[in-house]
């Protein structure tokens, strides 16, 4: 990994992507990040919480749906559907 | 196109019902391609089967059959990704996950699915300082007795 020495109000580019460090305190960095729009900016940890939950989502099992529609707050009807282009 | 799927067989989805996730979910940035498969027996959820993987398939809902009133703040460039301008114009779901047993069912409401249904390209959305969790427990229903019109607040 590169590793890159800055100081409060310097910053570095990773392509067209600035991240600056805007201030540190003790063991606390702000650090802002100007990025274009099209570029997801998160916490890793945050990020990390939905992959783990993508993974065991993915490994899903039909043998416990019947217990779903209980917990489920089902308001009967078509709901929202399955999106069709023909919409 | 046909596949063959872990779950369900083979299937043969009409080009014109392949929904485009174009990053991929969180985790899967490989499978790009889905389909919606619709079992009435498995009603009000429906299963997000990957195209690309015949083994990764995602149970998804309504939010609305999971909180009340879901109100996710999704970003323009979230949307503008998916070619929409606003969320009204966007099918949202919810990733259930079904792991252990009906007790450890949990809805992932941190990372919803939005879908542009007109152009069938979705994406899931990292909501930004959001209340949310990514491990919502499904609650146990209300008694019947719960019936006085004092739903929960939304």
């Amino acid at each position: 990994m590169l590793v890159l020495d800055r100081k409060i109000n310097q910053s570095i580019m990773i392509g067209n992507i600035e991240v600056v460090v805007t201030d540190v305190r003790g063991d606390h960095v702000k650090i802002g990040v100007q990025a274009p729009r099209c570029v997801p900016v998160h916490r890793r940890e945050i990020y990390d919480v939905i992959r783990a939950q993508n993974i065991r989502a993915a490994e899903s099992e039909t043998a416990h749906l019947n217990d779903l529609r209980g917990l489920l707050q089902i308001e009967a009807g078509p709901g929202a559907g399955v999106p069709r282009k023909s919409a | 196109m046909k596949v063959d799927t872990t779950r369900f067989g083979p299937l043969d989805v009409p080009d014109d019902d392949i929904l485009v996730f174009p990053e991929g979910l969180i985790g899967f940035e490989e499978c790009t391609r889905y389909a919606i498969v619709d079992r009435r027996e498995n009603r009000p959820v429906w299963w997000l089967q990957s195209l690309d993987r015949p083994e990764v398939a995602f149970i998804l809902t309504d939010p609305a059959n999971v909180v009340p009133c879901y109100q996710p703040e999704v970003s323009r460039s979230d949307l503008e990704a998916i070619g929409l301008a606003t969320l009204d114009e966007a099918a949202l779901y919810v990733m259930l996950i079904v792991a252990a047993g009906p007790k450890e069912i949990t809805a992932n409401l941190l990372g919803p699915l939005v879908v542009n249904p007109r152009d069938r390209l979705g994406k899931q959305v990292v909501l930004r300082h959001s209340a949310y969790s990514a491990v919502h427990r499904l609650a146990q229903p209300a008694p019947a007795s719960a019936g006085d019109g004092s739903g929960p607040p939304c």
